[in-house]
């Protein structure tokens, strides 16, 4: 089941509109093949091509738990959560524009 | 046991009914909800800032509304939607300001693209060319 979706997100992946017309990676590139890395277990894998994926859902299930059970600090947690989060998206995206050049 | 004066009771009993009988901040859970997806929904190519912008300004619409009902009645609400609020909305202005971002370097691309072909469209000796 899970191999017939890898499958099927492999063959309609689509190419980020900003990488086609500019030839300059948008901050959200890679995030396609990291969730395919990440559904094919390979966890490393999707943390080098885009290292914020894995938090961000760490994040979203923090956010439903939250949400339905009401933690006491659970607001300011997400909070830092999404200020950490969106560091990580910054600092990879100076990362890949300047020093790497992913294919 | 009770304060006459000041109008408040003293009495723990009540107070802690009071406490429980505090409702929730209206939309204080969908201004988190929003102001967290307008982040994941702001870098992403090509349309999307305008998805991640739209989230974060109904997300500070709806923050800046349910304040406006905390300190009109600051005893009515919880205490923990407040915090709720607070953080989506912190959460919707770093959206905010991060699609806003990726939109001015779109716009500035457009710009500096519309203005090379304008010059190379304008350097054509048109005139030779047809006649």
């Amino acid at each position: 089941m899970l191999e017939h979706l890898t499958d099927w997100l492999e063959s309609h992946m689509r190419t980020c509109t900003i990488r086609e017309h500019t030839g300059i990676y948008c901050a959200g590139c890679g995030l396609q093949r990291s969730v395919i890395a990440l559904l094919k277990g390979h966890i490393m894998e999707s943390l080098i091509l885009y290292p914020a994926l894995i938090p961000i859902l760490l994040m979203f299930t923090f956010l439903f738990f939250h949400l339905v059970f009401r933690f006491r600090s659970g607001a300011s947690i997400l909070k830092y959560m999404f200020i950490g989060n969106v560091s990580i998206v910054f600092m990879h995206y100076i990362y890949i524009l300047f020093f790497q050049q992913i294919n | 046991m009770e304060n006459t004066e000041t109008g408040q009771t003293q009495n723990p009993e009540i107070q802690n009914q009071l406490i429980q009988d505090r409702i929730q901040l209206p939309n204080a859970t969908a201004v988190l909800v929003l102001g967290i997806f307008s982040i994941v929904t702001s870098w992403c190519c090509g349309i999307f800032p305008f998805v991640g912008l739209t989230l974060g300004i109904i997300s500070l619409a709806l923050s800046s509304k349910a304040q406006q009902l905390f300190n009109e009645n600051p005893r009515l609400y919880t205490e923990s939607s407040m915090k709720n609020l607070n953080a989506g909305k912190v959460c919707a202005i770093i959206g905010l300001v991060f699609s806003g971002l990726i939109i001015m370097i779109g716009i500035i691309y457009l710009m500096v693209v519309g203005a090379t072909l304008g010059t190379i469209f304008s350097s054509i000796p048109w005139e030779n060319i047809f006649n």
